[in-house]
């Protein structure tokens, strides 16, 4: 009997050992700009789960922006950027991950007008399950989740400058929070320092690609009065030579009451 | 003897090198934050229900369906890991309707989602606004989410009723 143990312990831990399998899917990188200098690049996807995965990968016209109350992925619409989706060719666009499997997905821009255009890349996990007949007694319904890991991908032709206003939204006690608009087809990439009294109370980093709310952390609130925003170009991740073609708009003024 | 010799000549000169070269250059390129998915499940299932049953929820703070179902119901959930603190963003297309394959019979399906801050506590809280919302990765650098939601079955056809459902998480 006691021989038998393991292999009983094994025969009855199997079951809970299936169910903890499952995919991982990680992207790299999680962002990409490029420009018209060098037009290609690549996405790596990995899986470091225990279970094997089916990706398809698509490109859409979107946008990540703001509300005054909340940040959200916008399909379709992406204010004054162009859509990449439309000049953009990628390879492949489908494939089986296994557990441990690792995938480049390489991409191409074509030609396009000068501005900055966009797509949000679409990294879709779908479990590649059986189908089950079972008996029907009643209704039955069930959905399946198709979960996709969204990265941006952004192309500059050209340079240009951003055009941003700063409204102020609310403050805690130890943060700010902000809402920026872009008003031209330049993203803004980088930091915002908020200063008072040539004071600088805090700074943190974001993209502002149509209008977003930030959070900028700060060590004490301001005195009643004028902000400065001041903007710079240091956005992690992001390369010298890109840093090249985004020009780092000049300081706006935001009321502080 | 001659290949000591060699193997001891290379390791002098590349110590000699390294001496005489005062200056070394080092490069070190820091990458955005990247998230990794790890998917429990994938299926959001209300299992076998009676045809008038009503509004169905399953609870994704709780893990628990509002009715006594025939088989085992099942929500979705993931696991988001990063560095500690990251942001992140999940989007839920809603409302989505479920259709019986065959007809054009359907069945009306309202999202609903619940994080828990790190992934060493059992506590899932509703996130109130239910298509989108930001979240922010505990201490352990880790978040999970569970998905779940509400049908209504009112003189609804017998059948299977199925649809797909789409959530996109970004870093941020």
């Amino acid at each position: 009997m006691m021989r038998l143990l393991p292999s009983l312990l094994i025969v009855c831990t199997w079951p809970l050992c299936q169910v903890h399998a499952q995919a991982a899917l990680s992207v790299t990188p999680a962002y990409a700009v490029v420009t018209n200098e060098q037009p290609y690049g690549a996405f790596v996807l990995y899986n470091q789960g225990t279970e094997g995965v089916e990706i398809t990968i698509s490109a859409h016209y979107g946008v990540i922006a703001s509300t005054d109350s909340t940040t959200a992925v916008m399909l379709e619409e992406a204010g004054e950027l162009g859509d990449l989706s439309r000049h953009l060719t990628f390879f492949p666009d489908r494939c089986i991950l296994p557990a441990g499997g690792e995938q480049t997905v390489r991409y191409r821009i074509q030609e396009a007008p000068e501005g900055a255009h966009i797509a949000l890349m679409h990294f879709a996990m779908q479990e590649r399950g059986a189908i089950v007949d079972g008996q029907i007694p009643s209704v039955a319904s069930g959905l399946s989740i198709v979960y996709n890991l969204v990265a941006p991908l952004i192309y500059l032709q050209g340079r240009g400058v951003p055009v941003l206003s700063a409204r102020f939204l609310k403050s805690t006690s130890d943060e700010l929070y902000l809402y920026l608009e872009n008003h031209s087809r330049w993203p803004f990439m980088g930091g915002v320092r908020v200063i008072q009294k040539g004071r600088q109370l805090g700074r943190a980093e974001s993209a502002v690609y149509t209008a977003r709310l930030i959070r900028i952390p700060v060590a004490e609130l301001p005195e009643q009065g004028p902000l400065h925003l001041q903007f710079d170009g240091d956005y992690t991740g992001l390369s010298r030579a890109t840093k090249r073609h985004l020009i780092i708009p000049g300081p706006i003024n935001v009321n502080w009451y | 003897m001659k290949r000591y010799l060699l193997l001891g000549l290379t390791v002098f000169s590349g110590a000699a090198q390294a001496q005489t070269s005062g200056t070394m250059q080092v490069q070190l390129e820091v990458l955005p934050r990247v998230l990794t998915v790890s998917v429990s499940s994938s299926h959001l299932d209300f299992a076998q229900q009676r045809a008038d049953a009503g509004a169905v929820t399953l609870d994704p703070a709780t893990g628990l369906a509002s009715h006594k179902a025939g088989g085992p119901h099942a929500m979705g959930e993931v696991i988001v890991q990063g560095p500690a603190g990251a942001g992140f963003l999940v989007s839920i297309d809603s409302p989505v309707t479920l259709q019986q394959t065959g007809t054009r019979n359907e069945v009306r399906f309202t999202s609903s989602w619940a994080q828990s801050r790190g992934c060493n506590q059992g506590a899932f809280m509703l996130i109130p606004t239910r298509q989108t919302a930001t979240g922010v990765l505990g201490k352990d650098g880790c978040a999970a989410l569970r998905f779940g939601g509400t049908v209504h079955l009112l003189g609804t056809a017998q059948g299977r009723y199925a649809g797909h459902l789409a959530v996109r998480i970004t870093p941020l």
